[in-house]
């Protein structure tokens, strides 16, 4: 199956908040093809994880969403409740930064492994241990046989975000939204979960929105990427084009910033100011307080979209409507 | 030389549990050498668990040292009596990963800064109103600041002021402790940019210690890169990083993902995850992970051999001379 599987359209998401209203997401837009590795990439507090929550239809009671959602091309709004949950659950999986948060203590490994299992098949008996090891074995630990036995404070880090993923893939998910999923790792571990996901990908076909913080795990393993700035997609396309010919300010900002061999011993360019909180009101740019190329128009009106070739697009008032 | 390390040894009571409570001692820094010249930047890389922060606690006294020597401007920090230990580690400063816990929440950035010269009796409270304002200008803050408490300050900020506070008693070397991994990449940026600015205007030394390779490239003039206790392989840094020859720093260089995955050679990633330190492998430390093992290396432990300019732990390079 190729084409698109996710559509994420002006999402927006508003928090209430004592202060006011806070937004948290502006109009977030961008789309997953089927099979595909696709970095959501931005720093801290730009919405990355609220971004991945609200697809997963988890966010909380303070929130107010507007916009749409849309798994091959069907918006989730149109559906009954329950049948979004069962679709949701079905074709979604999530993996989280601290999977030792996210699994339980108490049980082991193959107990959790074969509740979630259970859940999505009425396996039974010898057929639910043989499914629970092979989602094991899919994830590349070596021995299910041991670590089913095991408690998650026995295993490593890796070694739990490993049995994660093998969770999450127990429904046989269309998409996985993997939030930081090797932020907590070092980089040697951090290497093999990547040939993981990546592996995934191109073996089940099983599609992997990448949420991070750090461009060269995207350079590593999206094929496209969307940066975010403040609540909304500020450049979207495929990752080659996007990191070797960066048309958003922020974007070229954030390269330009990363310690690099070649600018070994000398200053790194910086972004000047921080992030606006969710409470400003942002009419123009969100980026024109801190944007060096600001023009006038950038303060009091909204960046127009701009489409480079081949589906490479940003939301900046320094090109014209044909990409120049 | 600034600082010398040599056969540093560290142990911690291994805490009995379920392996009955047998009471026995987990070697976590083992026969350690370094050296770090004034003004200059050693980095120090490894995997979590490695010994890099027990290695920083140990030169600030914070751990009990089982073994070995550490000589700072020719005194033995190891053995001073407690007269000189105030006068020789006010000259080394630490900073840690995490600001906020460095900062006490009720202090002022004021008095945070003001703290050491007040309990070192540098200067008079009149001279002390004048220094702080300077320390904060110093690392970028204006002093509107001054009033300010640790909550109300990102990041990037309670760093500066870390840093400020670390430079009140003018020392000669920092120990920073992954000083910019909690913070934003712009962030990140400008923190390696103040560092390199006051190293450059204080003559001070780096002991830089990161889990990222990328941020200890970009600043550091030599590298010891750590497994398991051990240093396995330290030279300059652009030898290390150019022309890296111990197998672990082999691997570990190809492991970091950089912007340009198009100029890495193999895919391969390391097996296995890191051993503990309280049951380490037999022979070379790196044997179950290495893809140039041999039998001798499950067996033998290889020494740190002198290479040229740089220093090595493997029998490969050994032979090879
Ligand atoms: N429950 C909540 N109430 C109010 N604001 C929230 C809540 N959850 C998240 N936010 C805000 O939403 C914004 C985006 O957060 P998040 O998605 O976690 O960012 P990221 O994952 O990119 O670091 C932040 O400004 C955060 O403060
Ligand atoms: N206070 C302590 N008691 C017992 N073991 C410790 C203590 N502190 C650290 N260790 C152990 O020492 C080893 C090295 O830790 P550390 O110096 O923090 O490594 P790094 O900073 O490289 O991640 C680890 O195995 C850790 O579990
Ligand atoms: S729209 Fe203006 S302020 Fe925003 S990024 Fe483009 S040039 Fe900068
Ligand atoms: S001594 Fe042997 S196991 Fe150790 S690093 Fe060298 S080749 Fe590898
Ligand atoms: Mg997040
Ligand atoms: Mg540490």
């Amino acid at each position: 199956m190729s084409g698109e599987l996710l559509r994420v359209t002006g999402l927006e998401v508003d928090f209430e908040t004592p202060f006011g209203l806070s937004r948290a997401l502006r109009g977030v837009s961008f789309a997953v093809e089927s099979g595909e590795v696709f970095g959501l990439v931005g720093e801290s507090g730009c919405g990355k994880t609220l971004t991945g929550r609200t697809i997963l239809g988890l966010v909380p009671p303070n929130a107010h969403v507007r916009g749409s959602v849309s798994l091959h091309g069907r918006n989730l709004e149109e559906l009954s409740p329950k049948r979004r949950r069962e679709v949701r659950g079905r074709q979604l999986g999530m993996i989280f930064q601290n999977p030792g948060q996210a699994l339980n203590p108490v049980f082991t490994v193959g107990q959790q492994m074969a509740a979630i299992v259970r859940h999505h098949r009425s396996l039974r008996g010898r057929e639910l241990r043989a499914r629970t090891r092979t989602l094991l074995h899919e994830v590349g630990l070596p021995n299910p046989g041991e670590i089913i036995n095991a408690y998650p404070h026995h295993l490593s880090g890796g070694m739990q975000q490993r049995v994660m993923i093998g969770m999450a893939l127990a429904s046989e998910p269309e998409l996985l939204i993997a939030d930081e999923p090797t932020t907590a790792l070092d980089v040697t571990i951090q290497a093999q979960i990547l040939s993981l996901l990546t592996t995934l990908s191109e073996r089940h076909r099983v599609a992997v929105l990448l949420i991070t913080h750090d461009m060269g795990v995207v350079a590593a393993t999206c094929k496209r990427v969307a940066v975010l700035y403040a609540g909304r997609v500020v450049e979207e396309g495929p990752v080659t084009t996007v990191f070797s010919q960066p048309y958003h300010p922020y974007t070229r900002g954030l390269l330009a910033s990363l310690p690099e061999p070649e600018k070994r011993s000398q200053d790194l360019p910086v972004i000047l100011g921080s992030v606006p909180s969710g409470l400003e009101a942002l009419p123009g740019c969100a980026f024109a307080p801190r944007c060096d190329s600001a023009l006038p128009a950038c303060k009091d009106t909204a960046p127009p979209e701009v489409r480079f070739e081949p589906s490479h697009r940003t939301e900046c008032h320094l090109y014209d409507s044909e990409g120049r | 030389m600034l600082m010398h390390i040599r056969g540093l040894t560290v142990s911690y009571p291994a805490v009995g549990g379920w392996l009955g409570g047998r009471r026995r001692s987990v070697t976590v820094l083992e026969d350690l050498d370094l050296e770090l010249a004034e003004g200059e930047t050693l980095g120090v890389v490894g995997e979590s668990g490695s010994g890099k922060t027990t290695l920083a606690n140990a030169l600030l006294g914070l751990v009990p040292v089982e073994r070995g020597e550490v000589s700072f401007q020719g005194a033995d920090l190891l053995r001073l009596r407690a007269k000189m230990v105030r006068r020789v580690t006010r000259e080394i400063q630490i900073v840690f990963q995490n600001p906020y816990s460095a900062l006490n929440p009720r202090l002022r950035v004021f008095d945070a800064v003001a703290e050491p010269l007040r309990a070192h009796r540098e200067a008079a409270p009149t001279e002390i109103d004048e220094h702080v304002p300077h320390l904060l200008r110093e690392v970028g803050l204006t002093p509107e600041f001054l009033d300010r408490h640790p909550h109300e300050l990102s990041g990037g900020q309670a760093q500066r002021v870390v840093l400020a506070r670390a430079l009140a008693l003018n020392p000669k070397l920092l120990v920073l402790d992954e000083p910019t991994a909690a913070l934003d990449i712009s962030v990140q940026a400008q923190i390696l940019n103040l560092l390199r600015r006051l190293q450059r205007e204080h003559g001070l030394a780096y002991l830089f210690i990161s889990h990222d390779l990328s941020v200890v490239q970009h600043l550091s003039d030599r590298i010891a890169v750590m497994y398991l206790g051990q240093v396995v392989e330290s030279g300059p840094a652009e030898e290390i990083f150019g022309h890296p020859q111990h197998p672990y720093t082999i691997e570990l260089l190809e492991a970091v993902p950089t912007l340009h995955p198009e100029r890495r050679t193999s895919q391969d990633t390391l097996p296995a995850t890191v051993p503990s330190p309280a049951y380490p492998p037999t022979g070379c430390r790196v044997h179950p992970r290495c893809p140039l093992v041999e039998e001798r290396c499950r067996r033998e432990q290889p020494a740190l051999a002198t290479f040229q300019n740089r220093e090595a732990r493997c029998h490969l390079l050994t032979e090879a001379g």
